[in-house]
């Protein structure tokens, strides 16, 4: 036990003895090793260019839309938004073995009405045949009838048959005749019913026909008209705006939409920027520019419309008519939106360190130098304060303190420069100039 | 043995004592002589110099016996009930630790709740105690492992009882090691100021208030009356307790060579 | 029974007298989350190096004035040895009557407070300045001048330089030797021990310095250790107890080596 402890009490003083030598050797080249910084001071109530930068894209206004005519199953799609495709490249492929066979159900109606008039018309058809049956029929007993009296009545003459054979025989043929006469009759109204029915009938049946006809010339535009193998494709250069990203279309769902491209479209720039960012450029007084991607010269712009979204705001700028030349459907722009505002602390840019993107509203690290008197002479240490960033400038950046930071930069302050995440708040430096 | 060329080897001791205690002393006695006692009246009049000697005064008066008492009756513990060497090392370690090094431990303990009405100096006495029972810890401890231990069997003999025999013959047996502690307590008691500065910081409670923090601020402002006057009565102080220890050897070696 | 009753009470001694000890080395191992509340909790929760490792690396200026401590206890310890061998040499041989007053009063200086024996160095240093014009005031040497004249030591190697049996210095004086000769190779092989045990004294008296620093030092730079505890305590209490400990260390180390030496050494006398 006492061993045990003598052991571990020689531990414990080797342990201190080399925390000492550390001491010493970190005091001896502590000069040597602390970090170094430049300082600069701040800028108090300076203008500060802000400028902000966005993208957009030029669209144009001729758009063509695809809705389906019929409940569509999709088996591939494949273009995205915003691409250019080439003429006979595949849009997108329905799967032939869900898609039911061209069947327009208006259509389909319409002629499922017209067959019903035609069995209609064999109907009535039947119907006057069969009175024209009755009515030989009649005929046949007539004649039949007036054959018989006339055999009689050269009987009679013969002396062969009594009178009132004959008187019989005339009366039968008598009932024969008024009988067949009766039905001429009803065939001749029945006839006429028949005709004004057909007629009736077929005024209908020619109207379905010629509907039917326009509706087929009216889909026959839009319709999506695949090959075999269930490709649809497009015969001109597109720009695709829109296109679905549904597997399956119910009937008058807008499929696709797209611009033809070509220089004589009616062109403009849209461009998509988020509710915050859009208040923070546009709310005060500002200059538009444009330019395209690899262009040296800023075109200036003016905002045309702005269409608001539940988390977007989307911007059209209307391009005049010279530059319409320059720009190409779906090309890239870029914006510059340039506002000059007086901030009441304003800093470089380089003793700023972002949390994030150096951009507006997110928060930022400066270090301040501090002087304080200890046993060794005056040494400097860092403090860290946490600020919003207000606006981005060229070189500049506009900040002012979160409610965590105590300290305040005045004009007096000195700020780290150069100032990188290496840096810690309490560190010690050594000051250069 | 040649003892002519002796003094060489005293010059430099001599010449420092001399040059930096002696004669600064005796010349600034000039302070407290020339104003011809008022110094004197001035500084009984300081309110401030009464307490530190009422203070010092039953500082010593309580704590001196108790440092003597506690250290004998830990020694006669280790001796008689053969405490391991875990207590020695455990009551000696604390004269060898710099006051300042544990000063935080007893600043938590005088700033808890549970000593906040307790009289500073008791809290003093405390750590003056822990701090000095080491050296009359040693001191009776060697008296004790020294002594002769036939008497006491003797005495057991005679029918004595335990308290009997430690009271009558024990105590008059160690009677020098006894002073030797009360001295060595003494110029340890000296050493108090080192315990409040290290604990309350120079301007401490008034309760704690002893003359050598009254001294010490009194010779920061270099306030030279007071403090020289200050400085005789402590003197006088010292001397009359010198002349009582050479008296009481005088008598010890009188009644030890008998 | 008795054994166990023994035995509670010896540990209970313990207890109270290393309490302060151990309190502040398990506090040297605390983080300063744990500092922060003022309770008296004695085991770390978590136990880290962190405050070694500021004290070391980060806020080092702790050693600068450890460097202060152990130079002004080096040259206290190196001056009073050699001036009071010296003096504790005469007075233990020389029986004159000058050396017994001269004694008497050196043990009347051993017995002052600090306070008083501080005032005529003060009054001197004055004097010096004023008439000399060397500032003492300020520097390590105001501090070290009246330790390295301090008359423990020489009271202490008077009563064992005349514990020496007189036969020894009549040997040598047979031989003819010289005063010199015989402080050299007697009188001072013979009391290593009591040597270094004054060593010892000296270094525990001095390296706990209170009073000498504040009134004659001023910058903080120069202040010893002891001194900036008390600072330390206020301003950053998350290294104080490493520092509190590494203050510490020395003295107990030295002791915990010789506490053998010092026992069989004091039986002896």
């Amino acid at each position: 036990m006492s061993k045990f402890f003598d052991r571990f009490l020689k531990y414990f003083f080797v342990f201190l003895s080399s925390v000492i030598i550390i001491g010493f050797l970190f005091f001896t080249i502590r000069n040597y090793i602390m970090p170094e910084v430049t300082v600069t001071k701040s800028l108090e109530n300076s203008l500060l260019i802000k400028k902000d930068y966005f993208t957009g894209r030029v669209v144009s206004r001729e758009t063509v839309e695809v809705k389906a005519d019929r409940k569509l199953y999709i088996s591939e799609i494949n273009v995205k938004n915003s691409q250019i495709v080439e003429p006979g490249t595949k849009i997108i492929s329905l799967d032939m073995s869900r898609q039911e066979l061209n069947v327009d159900t208006e259509a389909s109606e319409m002629q499922n009405q017209i067959k019903s008039y035609e069995i209609e018309k064999l109907n009535l058809k039947k119907q006057l045949d069969s009175g024209e049956a009755s009515l030989k029929k009649s005929l046949e007993a007539y004649e039949k009838a007036k054959e018989d009296y006339e055999n009689t009545s050269y009987l009679y003459e013969n002396g062969v048959v009594a009178k009132d054979e004959l008187n019989g025989k005339s009366d039968i043929m008598e009932d024969c005749r008024k009988d067949y006469e009766s039905e001429v009759s009803i065939y001749t109204s029945e006839t006429e019913i028949y005709k004004m029915n057909l007629n009736r009938i077929d005024e209908e049946i020619e109207i379905l026909q010629t509907r039917l006809h326009e509706k087929t010339n009216e889909n026959s535009e839009n319709k999506i008209t695949v090959d075999k193998s269930g490709a649809y494709f497009l015969a001109d250069k597109v720009y695709i705006d829109y296109i679905t990203d549904k597997k399956v279309m119910e009937e008058g769902e807008t499929v696709l939409r797209y611009s033809i491209c070509n220089t004589n479209a009616d062109l403009y720039m849209e461009a998509f920027l988020g509710r915050d960012v859009y208040d923070d450029i546009f709310s005060n007084k500002y200059s538009l520019y444009f330019w395209k991607n690899d262009e040296k010269k800023k075109e200036s712009v003016m905002v045309q419309s702005v269409r608001a979204f539940p988390d977007h705001n989307e911007l059209i700028f209307a391009l005049r008519d010279e530059l319409k030349e320059n720009v190409y459907i779906s090309d890239s722009v870029k914006f510059m939106a340039q506002s000059e505002e007086s901030y009441e602390c304003v800093i470089d840019k380089t003793a700023v360190v972002p949390i994030g993107d150096l951009k507006a509203n997110n928060t930022c690290y400066v270090y301040t130098v501090l002087t304080e008197e200890s046993i060794l002479g005056e040494i400097n240490y860092l403090k860290q304060g946490e600020y919003k960033i207000l606006a981005v400038g060229e070189s500049t950046v506009a900040i002012e303190p979160t409610q965590n930071t105590k300290e305040r930069i005045d004009k007096n302050s000195l700020i780290v420069n150069y100032a990188s995440s290496v840096l810690e708040n309490d560190m010690r430096v050594r000051v250069i100039n | 043995m040649k003892k002519n060329g002796m003094t060489r080897y005293v010059i430099p001791s001599f010449l420092g004592v001399a040059v930096l205690y002696l004669v600064p002393f005796i010349i600034a006695q000039r302070y407290v002589i020339f104003p011809s006692g008022s110094a004197f009246t001035e500084i009984f009049s300081n309110m401030g110099f009464i307490i530190s000697i009422k203070n010092t005064i039953i500082f010593i008066c309580i704590f001196i016996p108790l440092a003597v008492i506690f250290g004998f009756v830990t020694a006669f513990a280790t001796e008689y009930l053969n405490l391991g060497f875990w207590v020695q090392a455990a009551i000696v370690l604390p004269i060898t630790v710099p006051a300042s090094s544990v000063s935080g431990f007893f600043k938590e303990m005088a700033s808890s709740k549970a000593l906040e009405n307790v009289n500073g100096l008791l809290v003093v006495g405390i750590i003056f105690l822990w701090s000095c029972i080491g050296y009359t810890y040693i001191i009776f401890l060697i008296s004790l492992k020294n002594r002769d231990k036939s008497i006491e069997e003797a005495a057991y003999l005679d029918g004595a009882g335990a308290f009997r025999t430690m009271f009558s013959i024990m105590l008059p047996l160690h009677s020098e090691a006894i002073v030797l502690a009360a001295i060595v307590s003494t110029y340890n008691s000296l050493k108090i100021f080192r315990v409040t500065y290290a604990v309350f910081g120079e301007y401490p409670n008034y309760r704690m208030f002893m003359i050598q923090n009254f001294l010490h601020l009194k010779l920061k402002e270099l306030n030279m009356q007071t403090l020289m006057a200050g400085a005789d009565i402590l003197l006088a102080f010292v001397f009359i307790l010198l002349f009582l220890i050479l008296k009481l050897e005088q008598k010890h070696k009188r009644k030890m060579s008998l | 029974m008795k054994k166990v009753l023994i035995k509670v009470f010896s540990v209970f001694i313990v207890i109270i007298f290393l309490s302060p000890i151990v309190y502040t080395i398990s506090h040297s191992f605390m983080d300063e989350y744990q500092l922060k509340n003022n309770e008296m909790e004695m085991v770390p929760e978590i136990f880290n190096l962190q405050q070694y490792y500021e004290i070391s690396v980060e806020k080092n200026e702790y050693f600068k004035l450890y460097t202060n401590s152990a130079l002004i206890t080096a040259g206290v310890m190196v001056g009073q040895v050699v001036v009071s061998v010296g003096a504790a040499y005469y007075l233990a041989v020389k029986k004159s009557r000058f050396s017994n007053i001269l004694f008497l009063v050196y043990t009347f200086f051993m017995l002052l407070p600090l306070q008083i024996t501080l005032i005529p160095n003060v009054l001197l240093y004055n004097a010096v300045e004023r008439y000399i014009g060397i500032k003492l005031f300020n520097t390590h040497l105001a501090v070290i001048l009246p330790g390295i004249f301090n008359t423990l030591g020489v009271f202490f190697l008077k009563q064992f330089f005349e514990s020496i049996p007189q036969s020894y210095y009549e040997i040598a004086n047979i031989d003819g030797a010289s005063n010199f000769d015989i402080l050299l190779h007697v009188v001072l092989p013979y009391s290593k021990n009591a040597i270094a045990a004054l060593c010892l004294l000296i270094f525990i008296e001095n390296w706990n310095l209170i009073e000498q620093p504040l009134i004659f030092l001023n910058d903080m730079s120069k202040m010893p250790v002891s001194i900036y505890l008390n600072t330390l305590y206020e301003s950053s209490r998350d290294i104080f107890y490493a520092a509190c400990v590494l203050f510490m260390f020395p003295v107990i180390y030295v002791f915990t080596k010789i506490r053998e030496k010092l026992k069989t050494m004091v039986l002896k006398n």
